[in-house]
């Protein structure tokens, strides 16, 4: 029963790690929390739905498909809401404020294109079932996990290893040293943008299938998990991220299971508002990161 | 006694921005505090206003010890301070700056605020009175109702001595005031520095112009790489061999 | 006279000093510089408190709605300690978290009746409107029934709050400590070096951003009789954010004139109705890029009070212009 949950917990929190780290790349470059970050995660989800529903796509082309608008929508945002702010000097609140209205504007353009009714994955996948040693694990269960931590891993060693993925890590150190350094600072800042999106494309076909419900207002609250998983691992910070992600699966999980279900969505802020009290800069934030001073 | 530094130690991580510097300043004198960029002056400013606290060492305010205090309450106890870098209230008038700068030693309530009680009223009048008569004494009292970002730089500068002096310290300590000053601007400092010593405030001075120091200062304290490596009246300083390597050296290159 | 005695429009006005008043409460707040988010939440404090108080325990109305502010009040304490330590993006986001956690207690406790919310809440218009008739009016006067009456009593009664919050928002911009949240918003170092207990008056800020938003809920909860927790959600957190971007955050006006237009707006236009969350993420997004100061800044106040008293015959003019100006 235990180790059942806690698979079932990983597989949660995998999809929620992948969330956070789109938070979390777009923060460690730019400083910003992302708020509309939630909605293009909505977005991925239905584009998936639909390309494997009305397109008959397989499911990892509608991943795909899901990534790319992912992708586009992180384009648009950023030339539309953050790049006029960064032409003047502006509060650190202003790119929040106008990526909250990005958030609003995406779910209800939604909830137009969409309806408002939730809408579901076929079933195809969520039938097959494999049992390990008494613990039962869905094909889902497997494509999830394979595809978030497959994703997880990828992102890491091509930040660590590629040149491109080298300039965004020297970005998110210093901008003007990455400047000075010749890296096009603009260009990695739409790319991270853009690649932060994809994954939330991404993550919201994977909670599709595992949820096997989806709807406009879904952005709010998985936007929100998202967030508390940020500041749980540490702003900005990517292993946090994923280890955050995981915890708050496994967490969710749990109360679940031992039968505070109803409050399982105030699990995540639960947690953060106990972790500010205790550790304002994160789990694995460093001194530096800290919100208090 | 106004102020006492014993065995003052700052680490940031391992890396030691202050080891052991010590040095005292009476009542009424003014100090200056030299040494090269990343010579810890700054750090030094930050230790003695709360804002940092010491690794260790002790920093003693008129008899009391000042680690530990919120640095609005070292304000409150009598030490103000100006930064490096102006750090002035932009969207408020030179005048409420000043006023601002008082504020630990007005007393009105939320209460009194709103319904604006006899008490109240005048203790606005006095306190603008007051900041007026500041304004005057570092010499931009025809401005006292522009924004204070408005404001050249000279005069920013000054804005910023006048709102520290509002808190009515009997320490005050000035981050590099001449700096991007022009000459007959640092002579008119000069001046003001003189004027606030006779009104029997002590002064720290953080500062690089050396003809300013070398006029103004009782005593000098220099600092390389975090260490205090001389202490001593102007004149000595200035044929300290030490302090001719360190400092006056380096200049050179 | 028929016009404004309509219903709808009676409805409407008191939305819109309901909304002025979590215009201000918010802009009270963001007067030290913090953003917080979770209005929305304390809002929903102070409206299930006086809705309970006065449901189950026969509280008076008038007693209920400053308990639910006290309620909000006693809630920012908990939340505000470790919160306000907190600078910019981290408040806004566990404030915001704040308000998610109270929106999923109110869910699922019985006594707030979960989803369904509650209903039936003692009106503040029906109460008047008996006081009135208690009062030997029953009949009405010249042509205003009684009902009538008591609309507009709820009316004035929330114009005399509104009036007052402006009075003391007003007064407290040019007290000592209005010139100290000013102090902290412009900068908070510089602000804490020059003697001010920054942390002390942060927290006061946000004390008095959620009474305010306690008091509004509660007025809210005894004008619409019925309140649930889809009222209190994001989207409410982010209505009240849009008084203070749009109107402007530097002097009290600008959330006051925020709420009034966001108020009028989707009744005015069709359309606006239809589209309003996609208007608000636009008009959001459009200020932080061309005007983040909002429509009333401290500049747009001084360049008015300018043309009003260095140019008396066009400020002569002026004024005849905006007095004919409904």
């Amino acid at each position: 029963m235990f180790l059942q949950q806690l698979i079932n917990g990983i597989t949660l929190g995998s999809t929620y790690a992948l969330i956070a780290l789109g938070y979390t790349l777009i923060f460690g470059v730019l400083n910003i929390v992302n708020m509309a970050h939630g909605e293009i995660f909505m977005f991925g989800a239905f584009i998936g739905l639909i390309l494997a529903t009305k397109f008959n796509m397989s499911i990892f082309s509608a991943l795909l498909g899901a990534m790319v608008a992912g992708a586009v929508l992180g384009y648009l945002m950023e030339r539309l809401a953050l790049r006029p702010l960064r032409r003047r000097k502006v509060s650190e609140l202003a790119p929040l404020i106008s990526t909250i209205g990005v958030s609003i504007f995406l779910e209800s353009l939604a909830l137009r294109l969409f309806g408002p009714q939730a809408q579901s994955f076929p079933s195809i996948y969520a039938a097959q079932l494999f049992e390990v040693g008494g613990l039962k694990i869905s094909a889902v269960q497997i494509i999830i996990l394979a595809i978030s931590f497959g994703l997880m891993v990828a992102l890491r060693f091509w930040l660590a290893k590629t040149r491109l993925g080298k300039s965004i890590r020297a970005t998110a150190e210093n901008i003007e040293t990455a400047n000075l350094l010749g890296v096009d600072t603009q260009k990695v800042i739409v790319l991270t943008v853009m690649l932060a999106s994809a994954l939330g494309g991404g993550a919201g076909v994977l909670v599709g299938l595992a949820f096997n419900a989806i709807e406009p207002t879904m952005g709010i609250t998985m936007g929100f998990k998202g967030l508390a998983v940020l500041i749980l691992g540490g702003l900005g910070n990517i292993t946090g991220a994923m280890v955050g992600g995981l915890l708050l699966g496994i967490a969710e999980i749990f109360s679940v299971a031992y039968g505070v279900s109803s409050y399982r969505d105030a699990v995540a802020f639960g947690f953060i508002i106990l972790l500010l009290f205790l550790r304002p800069q994160g789990i694995f934030g460093s001194k530096e990161q800290q919100g208090g001073r | 006694m106004t102020l006492l530094l014993e065995q003052v130690t700052k680490q940031f991580g391992g890396l030691a921005a202050l080891t052991d510097v010590g040095f005292t300043v009476n009542p009424g004198e003014i100090v200056g505090v030299i040494g090269p960029n990343g010579a810890g002056k700054t750090t030094l400013f930050n230790l003695i206003t709360g804002v940092l606290a010491p690794s260790s060492g002790r920093i003693i305010y008129q008899k009391q010890s000042l680690v530990d205090f919120k640095p609005h309450k070292i304000t409150e106890l009598g030490i103000a301070r100006t930064f490096q870098n102006i750090r002035l209230f932009e969207h408020l008038t030179a005048l409420e700056n000043v006023v601002v700068g008082a504020h630990c030693r007005m007393k009105a309530g939320l209460w009194q605020g709103i319904w604006r009680t006899a008490a109240q009223r005048q203790e606005e009048k006095n306190i603008r009175e007051k900041a007026r008569e500041l304004l005057n004494l570092v010499g931009i009292g025809e401005d006292e109702l522009s924004l204070a970002g408005a404001l050249p730089y000279g005069k920013q500068r000054r804005l910023e001595i006048a709102r520290a002096l509002a808190s009515q310290p009997d320490l005050l300590l000035l981050d590099e005031p001449a700096a991007g000053m022009n000459e007959s601007e640092t002579d008119d400092l000069q001046i003001l520095i003189k004027k606030i010593q006779e009104l029997g405030k002590a002064v720290i001075l953080i500062e690089h112009d050396m003809g300013l120091v070398m006029n103004i200062c009782d005593k000098l304290v220099v600092l390389n790489f975090g260490k205090k490596i001389a202490e001593g009246i102007p004149k000595i300083i200035q044929d300290h061999p030490a302090v001719i390597e360190a400092y006056l050296g380096k200049e050179e290159d | 006279m028929e016009f404004l005695l309509n219903p709808y429009y009676m409805q409407l006005i008191t939305f819109i000093i309901i909304n002025a008043i979590l215009g201000i409460s918010i802009y009270l707040t963001l007067s030290t510089g913090q953003l917080s988010l979770g209005n929305a939440g304390f809002m929903s404090v102070g409206a299930y408190t006086s809705a309970l108080l006065t449901l189950k325990a026969g509280v008076p109305l008038y007693a209920a709605v400053p308990l639910g502010g006290a309620a909000a009040c006693l809630l920012a304490a908990i939340i505000g300690i470790p919160t306000t330590r907190l600078r910019g993006i981290y408040l806004a986001i566990a404030t915001l978290g704040f308000g998610e956690v109270v929106r999923v207690i109110i869910l699922n406790l019985k006594i707030t009746n979960g989803a369904l919310g509650l209903s039936s809440i003692p009106s503040m218009g029906v109460m008047l409107s008996k006081g009135i008739a208690a009062f030997g009016l029953a009949g009405g006067i010249g042509g205003i029934s009684v009902r009538q009456l008591g609309s507009i009593a709820v009316i004035l009664i929330l114009a005399l709050i509104l009036g007052f919050l402006i009075f003391f928002a007003l007064r407290l911009s040019s007290s000592r400590l209005g010139r100290a949240f000013a102090a902290i918003k412009a900068d908070e170092h510089a602000a804490e070096v020059s003697g001010i207990d920054t942390r002390y008056y942060k927290l006061l800020a946000f004390f008095m951003g959620a009474f305010v938003a306690g008091i509004a809920g509660g007025l809210a909860a005894h004008i619409t009789f019925y309140i649930g927790p889809k009222d209190f959600a994001y989207h409410r957190a982010v209505e009240i954010l849009l008084f203070a971007v749009l109107g402007g955050s530097d002097v009290v006006w600008g959330p006051i004139l925020g709420a009034v237009l966001l108020t009028v707006l989707p009744e005015v236009l069709r359309f606006a109705t239809e589209y309003r969350e996609m208007i608000y993420g636009a008009i959001l997004v459009l200020m932080m890029a061309f005007r983040p100061q909002g429509l009333i800044s401290e500049s747009t106040l001084a360049l008015w009070r300018t043309k009003l008293t260095r140019q008396p015959k066009i400020a002569g003019q002026d004024k005849v212009t905006r007095r004919t100006t409904p």
